[in-house]
């Protein structure tokens, strides 16, 4: 089997060097370390990640944003499992742009694959030992003892004789001078009494109250908002504008050009929005006329008939689909689908008269925007500062390959410069759902042979745009023509079936795309996991059974089956009028197993309970991972359910939550999380429970006695 | 126009165009940003607060109608029992995820719960379906209600 290069093979593969310099970096300047954190001359800064003041104010900079997913306390506590302090003793601020902040493995600054907590894990636990022995060294001097008669406990040093005791903060200064240890060794499993513990949100608090600080809350004196009139058809360009009308709303500034359209800069969100509303604009659609769904379905199946490129080839695949005795076939698709994160994007940029900027922002990518801003401006990047803030949900779109929303804020304060303000665009709810960057659209057309009553040949064709494609990851995640992501979750397949393949129709199309939270898999999981269904189905055995037997050699596979389906009572009949449906899939290392039991009331899909059980390896913190399989199982069903993105006559037709269809609480089934005690390697978390959930829907769906829906979302296709 | 109104508890006046929503009299001219944008369309409720006690989305309404009236918002939802018991049991429970429609679910909660002390599932569907949680902590937001109801009801809810 070919193992596909995804996000995290080519982090690993290519920029292992990056996890020393990383380490290097953070842990090597202590003068640089201390620019991270403004007046702390006299301060204890062993390395970028943490400070002592010596009134003991403890700061801690979180290397990954905080967008829901619960990272800043899940670093907070582990920082704080070998530091010997409490969670709730210290501070947690985003981290600056800075390589001192790269992710641990992909070489940048950026929050995405679900890997925050496995690569930050030993890095941020070193961050906290080596603080702590440092703190032990400056005691032990102090008392003119040895370091092992002094321990560490509850942000204070301690004679182990009971003799005296100094705060963290006493000892900022002396620790300050100490050398930093080269090798700090880290506490084994065995010894934590944090890290495991459910533990509650740093964050809850001022998230309740309104306090917290999110993007589009920020604010400066003197501050324009600005909005954009971008191009309703992707490719298309700017033919007229008249804004005449526009410049004349009260509280309008100015009017500019910008690469991506029209801006209105004014006094608030309120006067932007009325002066964008009065601008006329004329477009040419360009390519945009391309885009088309119903068209394009048409032209993807068709595309579906026909050989794609090879991602994987296992025994004879076509041969034995000739030979098979029966065969089936079927062709699952999926729509564009919006990120919609629930706060709307927005970047607030300052021109500086050196040349530089300063951009207050919420984004998932600041190693990518970082460089891309200084870029356009054409000065160092240690012209540009970043501030970030919490992410009011991310879902990928704020890690954009591009830097899209940040160029196109800098793009505006170049062309208002002569208004002298601090510039902050803002995206409304339309401008969201039209702007694009969407998960792709994808069919994947399925094909199986059956003999023996045994699943003997297997065939995923997947066709769709490539994400990666035009990006800078393209040379690494692309091979012989192969977007990894456009097939992770097929091409690493793990049934054993032994005639397997895979492949792919690359399509090229005007609109922009992007990683959606499970990526390739949102997709791949959809088709591998009903179509599965239809052949245990057709061979007539149970969609549980068929799957432990095809599953034997994937232990940590098989012990989520089992434990979801175990918890849910698969074994037992369902309650009259529900069906079940299981789902079972490996994404960003980490192992979900889903149960869902759904009825169809009236010609539309009702679903009632989701059961899901995950294996991520040792836990950091049990009550945020239920909490992320809950959220990903909502997300998922809203993209199950209802929402989607689709054009028509090179427009997009959704403009906001009435077209978009979430998923609201009268529609939010029970999820009950079970979590696997496992010792096994550390993996993701956050996406991990999204691919699971449509195809467990759909067969759960068909289980109550509706059709096999094969394109999502369900929508009204059971009226 | 010069509109007055009381903002939790204190009187205020601001001087806008009567047609421009609460929202963004609130957000910019008052700086309480706990008030939160996320569709403009009286879709997702983010935006809740209370007009005279009635929860409603302040991105549609237009703040001349708030002349003489009482608004609360987040920050002064703690001014009474209700709105400390939602805002504990939100906090207790770690509803949020990123936290952005939770400003508005509390103002929501804290509504129905001023209407009625013991909702059951399918009148916490009625009143809550409004706020879109993108995040998909609806699980978390039901107990929330329950917990703070309870504990207004002088149980302890757990
Ligand atoms: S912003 Fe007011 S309801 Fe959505
Ligand atoms: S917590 Fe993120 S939208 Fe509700």
């Amino acid at each position: 089997m070919s193992a596909p290069s995804t996000r995290r093979d080519f982090l690993a593969g290519s920029l292992l060097s990056g996890g020393g310099l990383v380490l290097g970096l953070a842990f090597g300047d202590r003068a640089r370390a201390a620019s991270f954190f403004p007046g702390a001359a006299v301060d204890f800064v062993p390395h970028a990640f943490l400070r002592v003041a010596p009134d003991g104010t403890i700061t801690f900079l979180a290397k990954h944003d905080e967008m829901g997913q619960g990272i800043h306390t899940g670093l907070a506590m582990t920082v704080c499992e070998e530091l010997e302090v409490d969670v709730d003793a210290i501070r947690v601020v985003p981290a600056p742009a800075d390589p001192a902040f790269a992710h641990s493995t992909y070489g940048i600054q950026v929050t995405g694959g679900s890997t925050s907590t496995w690569t930050s894990f030993d890095q941020v636990r070193g961050a906290g030992a080596t603080a702590r022995a440092m703190l032990v060294a400056a005691a032990a001097e102090r008392w003119g003892v040895d370091v092992a008669a002094c321990e560490a406990r509850d942000g204070a040093v301690h004679r182990t004789d009971g003799s005296g005791s100094a705060t963290y903060g006493e000892l900022a200064e002396a620790a300050a001078r100490q050398p930093v240890p080269a090798d700090v060794p880290l506490k084994d499993r065995a010894q934590f009494t944090r890290i495991g513990k459910p533990t509650p949100r740093i964050d809850s608090a001022s998230k309740v109250r309104g306090t917290a600080v999110f993007s589009l809350d920020q604010r400066v004196s003197g501050m324009l908002t600005a909005m954009v009139a971008r191009s309703p058809y992707f490719g298309g360009a700017l033919k007229s504008v008249d804004d005449a009308a526009a410049k004349a709303v009260p509280g309008v500034k100015a009017v500019v050009r910008v690469p991506s359209g029209v801006a209105v800069v004014a006094d608030g969100f309120w006067a932007a929005f009325a002066g964008r509303e009065a601008l006329v604009t004329e477009w040419e659609p360009g390519e945009g006329t391309r885009m088309d769904t119903e068209r394009l379905r048409a032209e993807f199946v068709e595309k579906s008939r026909s050989p794609g490129l090879p991602a994987r080839s296992d025994g004879d695949p076509e041969g034995a689909l000739a030979r098979a005795g029966r065969t089936l076939e079927a062709v699952y698709e999926v729509p564009y689908q919006a990120h919609a994160p629930m706060e709307p994007l927005s970047c607030m940029v300052t021109l500086r008269d050196d040349g530089g900027a300063e951009v207050v922002t919420g984004s998932q990518m600041l190693g990518g925007d970082h460089p891309a801003v200084a870029g356009r401006l054409g000065v160092d990047p240690s012209k540009v500062t970043f501030r970030n803030s919490y992410l009011g949900g991310g879902f990928g779109r704020r890690a954009n390959p591009g830097s899209d929303f940040t160029l196109e804020a800098v793009e505006v304060a170049l062309a208002a410069r002569s208004l002298g303000a601090p510039i902050k665009t803002v995206w409304t709810r339309e401008d969201d759902l039209r702007g694009g960057w969407y998960r792709p659209m994808f069919v994947d057309a399925m094909a199986a042979g059956l003999d023996g009553g045994e699943v003997v040949a297997w065939r995923h064709r997947v066709v769709g745009q490539s994400i990666i494609e035009g990006t800078p990851f393209a040379p690494l995640l692309i091979q012989n023509g192969i977007d990894a992501t456009s097939v992770e979750g097929a091409a690493d397949m793990p049934y054993a079936i032994p005639n397997l393949g895979v492949e792919l129709h690359t399509v090229a199309l005007p609109v922009p795309v992007q990683w959606w939270r499970s990526v390739g898999h949102s997709n791949t999981a959809f088709a591998k996991e009903s179509f599965l269904d239809e052949c245990a189905e057709a061979l007539g055995r149970d969609p549980c059974e068929l799957r432990r037997a095809l599953l034997a050699d994937h232990p940590r596979l098989l012990r989520v089956l089992n434990l979801a389906a175990e918890k849910a009572g698969w074994d037992t009949p369902p309650p009259a009028g529900v069906g079940r449906g299981v789902a079972v899939h490996e994404s960003f290392k980490g192992f979900a197993a889903h149960v869902v039991e759904a009825s169809i009331e009236d010609g539309r899909p009702r679903v009632r309970r989701i059961v899901c059980a995950i294996d991520c390896g040792p836990v950091v913190n049990p009550d945020q991972v239920e909490s992320q399989l809950q959220g990903a199982a909502i997300f998922a069903l809203s993209a199950t359910l209802g929402s989607q993105i689709t054009f028509r006559d090179g427009r997009v037709v959704e403009s906001n939550f009435h077209d978009f269809q979430v998923v609201r609480m009268h529609e939010a089934p029970v999820v009950e999380v079970h979590i696997v005690d496992s010792t096994d390697e550390m993996g993701g978390i956050g996406e991990v429970g999204v691919p699971g959930i449509a195809p467990a829907v759909c067969s759960a769906l068909r289980a109550a006695g509706g059709p096999r829906v094969r394109r999502l979302p369900v929508g009204n296709q059971l009226a | 126009m010069r509109i007055e109104f009381t903002l939790n508890g204190e009187a205020r006046a601001v001087e806008v165009a009567g047609t421009t929503p609460l929202l963004w009299v609130l957000r910019e001219s008052l700086e309480l940003s706990g008030t939160k944008f996320g569709c403009g369309r009286a879709l997702c409720g983010a935006c809740t607060v209370h007009v005279d006690g009635t929860a409603v989305r302040a991105c549609s309404y237009p703040v001349r109608y708030v002349a003489g009236k009482q608004v609360r918002t987040i920050e002064g939802l703690e001014r009474d029992a209700v709105g400390r018991a939602v805002v504990g049991a939100w906090i207790d429970l770690d509803v949020v995820q990123c936290g952005w429609c939770q400003p508005g679910q509390c103002m929501a909660a804290a509504a129905l719960l001023s209407a009625d002390a013991s909702p059951d599932d399918a009148t916490i569907d009625g009143a809550m379906s409004g706020n879109l949680c993108r995040c998909g902590t609806y699980p978390r937001i039901r107990a929330a209600i329950h917990r703070a109801a309870a504990t207004l009801r002088g149980e302890d809810g757990r």
